[in-house]
């Protein structure tokens, strides 16, 4: 009896083995087959362009800005707005690579995300406010007080100190400082409501307001600071960049999690909980880009740049597309339903943000006509981001993985 | 069975070669399955130091994914004083510690210390009182209530400000090796009389992971762990606390705080937006007014037709944030020193009141949580901690002795999140070690234990404590 059991162990062992190898050699004759490898190096790619016209745009913009602090006009600062607005464009779909152990956000790396791009801002942090209950605008922040010597090592020393919307650094700092508050303000009616308007800033904040000389300081430096972290996620991304190299070494397993957890909690966790139902919810206060109101367009950007990696394939700005083996690819090798019903998500999630994108009102106004759970516009989209994620992590157990999405 | 099996042969192996096993003969035996699942299958993985304290348990349907997230939001966002442009972030003060949950738990993480004086808290308060009831608790001193509010809005006078100093303790380990703790004394500058014979309790903010699944604890599975009169003779006794619960208006078991002082997790919620903020919630439905003050003539921040500043709908929103945040799995957890330290927590009797063993009850916030295995490394019971951590204030049937064991699940995150390993109650100690060498009292004698190991072995149990 004995014997005949480790015979049998035996001849298991040699069967797995021979059919291990009848495999390999299928593949070698198959070369069509989407491989995990291939899928994982098309991602370095996407990810590596992305940064590189992220970096590029940001600093077409820093010059756009220097023009603009040079000799202050209202067409100047036009110009320097959109700069930024086109940038962000590029930036918003890189969020898509966080939660991902790499370097945006892993601290033993670069660890920049917070100091590149923090929010919601608390502005009086850095500059005057409207205040209501003092009748007006009241001077206070980092701009206000003279004694904060304006440096980079200084304001971002300063950033989420106390608390989490203590910001001083990053897109959204440079955001206020270009737009200034977002009181929708209706000249007419005096009233908070009028959403076609963004924020009001004029030129004249860098020439003859109050604190005018350290506000455009204060533009000037957290603008480099913007532009040497971008920088460094570009350089560390790029083939033989530091990161890179430490990437393509990573195992097939690691790097599948990483990359798949990243996508699969951004769909979810940042850009369905943290950017759209507190602002559904809750209103303005909550909106991701609201001196700009912007919002629209970054939602746009967050849900491509999850896209990208889903359908394998990236837009450059230079208008060359970036593309390979796709998440949807190596998940039809190992499951074809689990494939096809991911596949149907990120074409839904696109569908929603079409409708959203499509009907052409600022992120507040959209926000303020719906609420949690009435089927509005945002709230859809909400949905199709928070069921993209779950086969997102569907599609990662089918590759034998397991990810957390929440 | 196959484990037992090796574990039988390794016995044989280590009996016949005169105590040798290899490192991983050891891993293996040691080894408990699921151990770095802190809370089972609902446990997450930290990829990031922004999310390791904030990421929810799995399986949340979509309505609640979107209150979690709308809780995230409000936890992090700064709440303003009234009249604002604001609607759902107004009505902060008159008093108040802070303008934001994170201002006290960053990235729901650990409050610091005053290090400083002169410079505000991130997550420090005194508590404050002229007595205590048993039943209805401490009561307020006069002028101030119960804690000391260092911030105020524009127009009122803040309550105070608090210098401390630090006076160094010498010491050293029997193999020779030196240490310093600190110990703080405080010095309170009140600007509503004469603070000198009040009852005074320093507290830090926590770490807000879990919290959900020390709400779903049964009184009676705290009960099981409960020796009041130490009849087990082990030294340790462990006293459950019982305090004032509001909504169910009589006295009941106490789970959070520093002394357990609060019986349930939206109380204790709704006690901070009260005293920490200045917020009114329907189970604090009154304003922290300063005295000499007319509250009701201040601009409040109720929306029109609310009475509250923080509605109930809100609430439900923070409640299903806190409620779901889950543990970070254990790092490390199957490295020989981290289980070596293991072993040595369970031989110093650590574990009897940093208990790991508790299955979670019936949870109507979130029935995901219920009938879960959890490890929070703590008994929820007060213990007498000796006189040189003793605060001398008491809370309900807790004396100025005792503390409720701190959970020790994520506590070699801490570091990671907030930059910081402030421990205890007032932040006194720089780090782990230090808050092992302020143990005393019904915990002296596991102290000793640890003070009388090996340096190794002591590098041991750190590194145990830091994997959690």
């Amino acid at each position: 009896m004995k014997v005949n059991l480790s015979k049998l162990v035996y001849a298991l062992a040699f069967t797995v083995l021979f059919s291990c190898s009848n495999n390999e050699n299928e593949e070698v004759i198959g070369s069509e087959k989407a491989k995990v490898s291939d899928f994982i190096e098309n991602y370095a790619n996407i990810v590596s362009a992305n940064y590189t016209d992220t970096y590029n745009t940001a600093v077409e913009m820093q010059s756009k800005i220097n023009a603009f602090l040079t000799e202050p006009s209202t067409a100047k600062l036009q110009e320097a707005q959109n700069s930024w607005l086109h940038a962000r464009d590029f930036y918003g779909q890189t969020e898509a690579y966080r939660e991902a152990d790499g370097p945006i956000d892993n601290e033993n790396l670069l660890g920049t995300e917070g100091q590149i791009n923090a929010w919601p801002l608390d502005e009086a942090y850095i500059d005057y406010v409207f205040d209501p209950s003092q009748g007006g605008y009241v001077n206070n922040g980092l701009i206000a007080d003279g004694s904060f010597l304006i440096t980079k090592e200084n304001i971002a020393a300063k950033n989420e100190e106390g608390k989490d919307d203590n910001i001083s650094t990053g897109w959204h700092a440079i955001e206020f400082l270009l737009w200034g508050q977002d009181l929708n303000y209706n000249t007419t009616t005096h009233t908070s409501d009028n959403y076609s308007v963004s924020g009001q800033r004029t030129y004249t904040d860098y020439t003859t307001a109050d604190h005018s000389r350290r506000r455009g300081e204060y533009l000037r430096v957290v603008t480099d600071l913007l532009i040497a972290d971008l920088k460094d996620l570009n350089d560390t991304w790029l083939e033989g960049g530091s990161y890179r190299a430490t990437f393509e070494a990573l195992d097939e397993t690691t790097a599948l999690t990483n990359i798949l957890n990243g996508v699969g909690f951004i769909s979810n966790g940042e850009v369905a909980l943290e950017r759209l139902d507190p602002a559904i919810d809750e209103g303005q206060e909550n909106e991701h880009s609201c001196f700009s109101d912007n919002t629209t367009q970054d939602m746009w950007a967050n849900t491509y740049g999850l896209h990208n990696i889903i359908v394998g394939s990236y837009n450059a700005e230079n208008g060359a597309t970036v593309s390979g083996v796709s998440l949807i690819d190596i998940v039809k090798e190992v499951n074809e339903s689990t494939a096809i019903a991911l596949e149907n998500a990120t074409k839904e999630t696109i569908n929603k943000l079409e409708v959203l994108t499509g009907l052409d009102k600022n992120f507040d106004e959209i926000i303020s006509e719906e609420t949690l759970g009435s089927g509005g516009p945002a709230g859809l989209l909400s949905s199709a981001l928070k069921a993209q994620g779950t086969q997102v992590s569907e599609a990662a157990k089918a590759l034998g993985v397991s990810i957390t999405i929440n | 069975m196959i484990k037992n099996t090796f574990l039988f042969l390794s016995i044989i192996f280590w009996s016949c070669n005169s105590n040798k096993i290899t490192e991983e003969e050891y891993i293996d035996i040691s080894y408990e399955t699921d151990e770095e699942n802190l809370v089972s299958h609902l446990s997450i993985k930290a990829f990031t130091a922004d999310k390791a304290f904030g990421r929810g348990i799995p399986e949340l349907s979509d309505l609640e994914l979107s209150f979690f997230g709308v809780g995230n939001a409000m936890f992090d966002q700064s709440w303003v004083s009234s009249p604002a442009t604001t609607t759902s972030r107004d009505g902060l003060g008159p008093l108040f510690n802070a303008r934001a949950c994170s201002a006290c738990h960053l990235r729901d993480g650990r409050g610091k210390p005053i290090l400083t004086n002169g410079i505000g808290s991130e997550g420090f308060l005194l508590r404050l009182s002229s007595g205590n009831d048993l039943v209805s608790g401490p009561k307020g001193f006069p002028n101030y209530g119960g804690q000391l509010q260092d911030d105020s809005n524009l127009g009122i006078k803040n309550e105070g400000e608090i210098n401390v100093r630090f006076e160094t303790i010498k010491g050293q380990y029997p193999d020779g090796t030196n240490y310093e703790l600190r110990k703080p004394t405080y010095n309170i500058k009140g600007n509503y009389g004469d603070l000198s014979t009040a009852l005074v309790s320093p507290r830090i903010g926590q770490q807000l992971i879990g919290l959900g699944f020390i709400d779903a604890l049964s009184e009676s599975c705290i009960l099981e762990n409960e020796d009041e009169n130490d009849i087990d003779q082990d030294g340790i006794s462990g006293k459950a606390n019982y305090v004032w619960s509001v909504k169910k208006n009589r006295s009941t078991i106490g789970k959070f705080g520093w002394k357990a002082n609060e019986p349930s997790l939206e109380q204790q919620i709704s006690a901070a937006f009260n005293g920490d903020m200045g917020l009114t919630s329907s189970t604090f439905p009154k304003e922290n007014c300063p005295e000499g003050v007319d509250c009701s003539s201040l601009p409040n921040g109720n929306n029109e037709g609310e009475t509250l500043e923080v509605t109930d709908t809100q609430m439900s929103r923070i409640m299903t944030y806190m409620g779901a945040i889950s543990v970070p799995v254990r790092r490390d957890y199957m490295k020989y020193n981290v289980l070596k330290g293991k072993e040595l927590f369970n031989e110093m009797d650590c574990i009897k009141c940093h208990v790991n063993n508790f299955t979670t009850s019936e949870f109507e916030l979130l029935p995901q949580i219920e009938n879960v295995v959890i490890r929070p490394y703590s008994d929820f019971l007060l213990h007498d901690m000796g006189d040189d951590l003793a605060d001398n204030r008491p809370e309900f049937l807790a004396n100025g002795n005792e503390w409720r064991t701190q959970p020790l699940w994520g506590l070699g995150m801490i570091e990671f999140v907030n930059d910081h390993t402030f421990l205890l109650h007032d932040g006194r100690a720089r780090n782990i070690e230090e808050a092992i060498l302020w143990h005393g009292g019904e915990a002296e004698t596991s102290k000793n234990k640890f003070m009388n190991a090996s340096a190794e072995q002591r590098e041991q149990v750190l590194s145990f404590l830091n994997s959690l």
